[in-house]
């Protein structure tokens, strides 16, 4: 053991490339959360919901900060985890002909590329669904009246395709967020092992959970602008 | 003319003393002196690390893909050392008392000595190493009885102590090579030593990838390429053992000592066909709490459960009442040859009942799967059937050989500059080995003497100066290729195993527990025949140029098919019985070894005369100041 | 004990070398009797070959009792065959079923080349093992073995990692081909040690550095590797590893 520690050769590890992919992911998620919360006002009227955006804009410079981060997470989760996962398929250059998963883990676990793409184009699409809307265009008007970003996001999930595109994106999101929380306490070392192993079964509860809380929204959008008339 | 060198002095003073007297080599002239190590077992592993700490240029060879495969990994028992640190009155000389009696004194009395020295360094070495030996709840080492001692000498690691040392020493062996003071080849088998000037300049290697033939030259050649156990066919020992590497040396003028000291080990799982590949060794530790019996009806075909108390027959416990159970292992092994004999074992067969009934009833379940769990699933997975419900079968099986090349207390072979270790030189375990002591004596052979008795050797023959081109190294590097061209030429019908299994047979049956005058003169005559069918009708495909698994076998049964001779021919010229040497003419009345010191108290050390005349034997006398000969008693 | 036997069909990986191409061959391995090992299997299966003249399957093998971690093959899927905490050599034919067919292929990885047929060059973990996988001493520097204790929980720890029998079947069942299985088991027997702590920084960094030097893949939480290793060694192994990592970069000792 000759080499002593140099930070050159800890960047360049797997090890904290998974630890980036983690605390990025993590970072993302707790965004996600606080989005979700906000979004909840939405059930509670037009005047609540813009209130709220209102104030977020207000935050002008802080708004930006959080933006960055926000930013900052995003590129390093896709970077870490494109080049990981890149890295592990050049790990074994043939294929086994027969293939089977022996470890009984939630269904998060192999699915996270496929997961990670879908939310990817999700948030392209919702970026320009909602943030880069005109919040006083025509796609803000319900019953002849603009209801700001309010009615913009209740416009949008009228159209059940759309509707049906976000549901499907957020269950990719819970299922995303159930390995992140079953892999976290691993890569972070943090938990013993009965706790890791309790984490893992909870994680596919966790993941719906989330799945359900977003798939909210929309389904109120849908119901208010459907069945009720707006 | 077989010079020990043994030093002179009082017993406990002689390595001190021999430390002392020997040469060193300068500490920057070390690197220019290249030592080659054939063998990663505990003793190759640690001689390596060793001699490159001290900053010698070593190249070491394995055959397995990794030195860490070596065939000592499989030891399960542990390691003795007379630490007293369970202050139940062992000592240094207690240790060597111990192992000089246990061997059936045909021991040299200094190399035993010197071995229980050395024990108590072994223990510390390794712990320093980070070898996670089982610890009491103050959090100091725990120790247990072994294999008969009545201290608890044995150091342990759950069962994988042979395990968790040659780790240990792998580890060693790896800091060395990262330092770039060893060369590592694995999957390189020894094929012959090369030899000029009267000293052991280097080998002849074939790169078992490639299957091209290497010469690699050095200023002395260190071996510890392990035991013969495999010439039975049938044995504990790892699929590769071989005595090929030993065998060359010898046809070099290495003299083989007391080829026909065998052991075997009492607790192994039956034999369960004939297409079976080798035997699992069940740990002695099992008769700590086992207890072995057979029915009293001869061909009792009952299931265990159901004979009664009254008819089972625990034969140990009854014709040795005060060491029961724990008798050493040739005591134990011949018991159960002899109950089987008389049609008393397991089903009229060959096993007998090692029963746990009566210690989980006296300590449950518990304690007895914390000490023996993964033996006990070892055994269930082999066999299918549940030791904690039924009780295990066992039969003694080939387990260790005691017999090796000849060393001096150097351990240096006839051949100067030819150095041997561990279980390949003929040992200090004179005709019986105790349990726990050959992991000890691969350790202290390859950490605590090699590196000052190389230094010795180094210092005084200076550097070797052969060149990879010498005559010599041609010669050798040109035999091993003709043997193999030879070998890939006859294209016959029959297979490897077929005649290794031939020739196992036959020396399980005349030349194995039990041994006669008229079985050893049959097996003389029967040897050459196996010889020559394989040299006449053996069957190897492929190609000698590549990977070839049958070729490697094959060479290592033709090395076998010789040396069984050499074993055979050793057994038939001690007329005694002493220690796993059972000649059934020399025996007490009740059936125990009948020594006979004033003719046998030698070892035979045999020179090999060429292809064609028979090979002489040398005479070592063993003198025995400290300890005198007894009749081995454990009734 | 009565014996039955069973018949197989084997689909076999052959490949002569390893920049040969492999195709798999198929096998009937006839009337084997239910109480013989796998490996004992394929050497019936090879006899037959080597009668014909044929190349017999190579397939590395020595111990044959589960605890060199020389053999080892994927076995419909699963690496070391479908009994749990078992090695090849040991899992015994009594666990198929008769008329089965059995996919045999080798440990599959990038830094396990396939030298021939169902052997694979694992040297890789050689190489781990050489960047730290030991304490440093020099033979005559301990001091006596009882000098330093060790809680007998943390020793019992430290053997549960070091039982690791570095047979590779954690990175032949890892969807990444990861080492990290074996390499945290050796770090974390280290970590458990007090003889181990002076070296934990450099250990574990450099270790991870010669791990992902090899080209093995990074851990993903799969899970697999605890499935396959047949000395059940521990997913919390890598945990611990991970946090001897994160310590090591804040504290430099
Ligand atoms: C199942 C079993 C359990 C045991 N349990 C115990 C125990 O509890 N306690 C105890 O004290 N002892 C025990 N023993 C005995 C002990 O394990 C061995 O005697 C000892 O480990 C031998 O060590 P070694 O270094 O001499 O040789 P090995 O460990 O056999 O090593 C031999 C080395 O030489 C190499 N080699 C061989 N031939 C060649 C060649 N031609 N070319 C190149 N390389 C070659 C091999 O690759 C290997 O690296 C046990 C033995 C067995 C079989
Ligand atoms: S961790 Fe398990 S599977 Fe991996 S090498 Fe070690 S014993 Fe084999
Ligand atoms: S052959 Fe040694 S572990 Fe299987």
């Amino acid at each position: 053991m000759n080499d002593s520690f140099s930070w050159k050769t800890v960047l360049a590890s797997t090890i904290l490339r998974e630890l980036t992919a983690a605390i990025s992911g993590l970072v993302l998620v707790l965004f996600i959360f606080g989005h979700l919360a906000g979004n909840f006002l939405l059930f509670l009227g037009p005047d609540a919901f813009n209130g709220y955006a209102e104030r977020l804009q207000s935050l002008g410079p802080l708004l930006w900060l959080a933006r960055l981060v926000i930013l900052t997470a995003a590129v390093l989760h896709v970077s870490a985890t494109i080049s990981l996962k890149l890295r592990n398929r050049a790990s074994r250059d043939t294929a086994y002909a027969v293939t089977r998963r022996n470890a009984d883990r939630p269904l998060g676990t192999p699915t996270m590329i496929y997961t990670g793409i879908i939310i990817a184009c999700f948030v392209i699409l919702h970026i320009s669904d909602f943030t880069l809307a005109d919040k006083t265009g025509p796609r803000s008007i319900i019953g002849g009246q603009s209801l700001g970003l309010y009615g913009v996001v209740l416009n949008g999930f009228a159209n059940p395709l759309r509707a049906v595109a976000y549901i499907v994106a957020v269950w990719a999101v819970g299922l995303h967020f159930s390995h992140l929380f079953s892999s976290l306490w691993v890569t972070l070392g943090v938990l013993s092992d009965r706790a890791t192993r309790a984490m893992n079964r909870l994680a596919l509860a966790v993941g719906v959970l989330v799945a359900l809380g977003f798939t909210a929204i929309p389904v109120f959008a849908l119901i208010k602008m459907r069945l009720l008339g707006g | 003319m077989l010079d020990a060198r043994v030093p002179e002095g009082p017993l406990p003073e002689k390595w001190t003393r021999c430390q002392f007297e020997m040469k060193l080599v300068n500490p920057a002239n070390r690197r220019k002196f290249t030592v080659i190590v054939v063998g990663t077992g505990l003793a190759g592993s640690s001689a390596s690390a060793s001699l490159a700490e001290l900053g010698y240029n070593v190249k070491t060879f394995c055959l397995n893909d990794t030195p860490r495969r070596a065939h000592s990994i499989a030891a399960q028992g542990g390691i003795n050392a007379a630490k007293n640190y369970r202050n139940d009155g062992d000592s240094v000389y207690r240790l060597f008392y111990d192992t000089i009696k246990g061997g059936d004194y045909r021991s040299r009395e200094a190399n035993v000595y010197r071995l229980a020295e050395i024990s108590v360094k072994i223990i510390d070495h390794c712990v320093a190493q980070g070898v996670p030996f089982a610890r009491e709840y103050g959090g100091l080492l725990d120790n247990r009885s072994f294999g008969g001692a009545q201290v608890s000498r044995t150091f342990y690691a759950r069962g994988q102590t042979g395990q968790q040392l040659l780790l240990g020493a792998y580890g060693a062996l790896m800091k060395e090579v990262k330092a770039g003071r060893v060369t590592l080849f694995p999957r390189r088998e020894m094929m012959d030593l090369i030899v000029a000037g009267g000293r052991a300049v280097g080998i002849i290697a074939r790169n078992l990838v490639t299957g091209a033939l290497e010469t690699h030259m050095a200023d002395a050649v260190v071996l510890a390429s392990g035991g013969y156990g495999n010439v039975f066919f049938l044995s504990t020992n790892g699929r590769s053992c071989n005595v090929s590497a030993a065998w060359r040396c010898y046809q070099r003028g290495a003299f083989f000592a007391n080829p026909c000291f065998t052991q075997i080990h009492p607790t192994c799982i039956p034999v369960h066909g004939d297409l079976q590949s080798k035997l699992t060794l069940m740990s002695e530790s099992l008769r700590n709490d086992g207890r072995i019996w057979v029915s009293c009806k001869p061909g009792d075909t009952r299931r265990p459960n159901d004979i009664p108390e009254e008819e089972r027959y625990y034969y140990l416990e009854e014709r040795y009442p005060s060491f029961g159970n724990l008798v050493p292992r040739d005591v134990a092994s011949r018991n159960a040859k002899m109950v089987c004999d008389a049609g008393l074992g397991v089903r009229g067969g060959n096993a007998v009942y090692l029963d746990f009934r009566d210690a989980i009833a006296r300590e449950g379940v518990a304690v007895i799967r914390e000490r023996y769990g993964n033996l006990f699933d070892m055994y269930e997975r082999i066999t299918g059937s549940d030791p904690y419900k039924e009780p295990m079968t066992i039969f003694p099986a080939i387990h260790y050989t005691m017999g090796g090349l000849w060393v001096d207390y150097h351990l240096m072979s006839t051949i100067p500059g030819l150095f041997v270790l561990g279980e390949a030189n003929f040992s200090d375990h004179g005709a019986n080995r105790l349990g726990a002591s050959a992991l000890m004596q691969g350790l202290a052979d390859g950490y605590f003497i090699i590196p000052y008795t190389m230094g010795h050797y180094l210092a005084s023959a200076g550097p070797a100066k052969v060149a990879a081109d010498a005559p010599e190294a041609r010669e050798a590097a040109d035999a091993a290729e003709n043997r193999i061209r030879k070998l890939m030429s006859i294209r016959g019908k029959r297979t490897v195993n077929e005649l290794h299994r031939r020739l196992g047979l036959l020396l399980w049956d005349k030349c194995g527990m039990a041994r006669n005058e008229q079985g050893l003169r049959e097996a003389l005559e029967e040897i050459p025949a196996i010889r020559e069918e394989f040299w006449k009708n053996v069957n190897i495909p492929g190609e000698p140029g590549t990977f070839n698994q049958v070729l490697e076998r094959a060479m290592r049964v033709a090395d076998f098919m010789e040396f069984a001779e050499l074993m055979v021919r050793d057994a038939l010229e001690r007329r005694e019985s002493c220690g796993g040497h059972f000649r059934e003419e020399f025996q007490t009345e009740d059936g125990e070894a009948l020594r006979d010191d004033e003719h046998f108290a030698h070892v035979a050390a045999w020179e090999y005369n060429g292809p064609d005349a028979a090979p002489r034997r040398h005479v070592e006398p063993l003198v025995f100041e400290a300890v005198k000969p007894s009749q081995r008693s454990y009734k | 004990m009565a014996v039955g036997t069973i018949s197989l069909t084997l689909k076999v990986w052959r490949q002569a070398g390893p920049d040969q191409p492999g195709r798999f061959e198929t096998y009937r391995a006839e009337n084997i009797p239910t109480d013989v090992s796998f490996l004992e299997m394929l050497d019936i299966v090879n006899d037959g070959l080597e009668r014909e003249g044929k190349e017999p399957i190579a397939f590395d093998h020595d111990c044959r009792e589960g605890i060199c971690g020389s053999c080892g093959a994927v076995v419909n899927g699963r690496p070391h065959g479908p009994r749990r905490a078992t090695t090849l050599c040991q899992l015994h034919m009594r666990e198929f079923r008769d008329g089965e067919t059995l996919v045999i292929e080798p440990f599959r990885a990038k830094a396990f080349p396939v030298v021939k047929d169902l052997v694979v060059d694992r040297s890789a973990f050689d190489r781990i093992i050489q960047a730290g996988g030991y304490v440093s001493v020099r033979t005559g520097q301990a001091p006596d073995a009882n000098a330093i204790p060790v809680p007998k929980h943390r020793a019992e720890r430290a053997m549960d990692a070091a039982q690791c029998i570095g047979c590779g079947a954690c990175v032949a069942a890892c969807p990444n081909a990861s080492a990290s299985l074996f390499t945290a088991a050796k770090i974390v027997q280290f970590a458990m040690l007090p003889q181990g702590h002076p070296e934990r920084v450099r250990r574990v960094v450099a270790m991870v550095e010669a791990m992902d030097r090899e080209g093995f893949g990074s851990c993903s939480k799969h899970y697999e590797c605890e499935a396959a290793c047949p000395k059940e060694i521990k997913v919390e192994n890598i945990t611990l590893m991970n946090r001897e990592y994160l310590r090591a970069m804040v504290r430099e000792d």
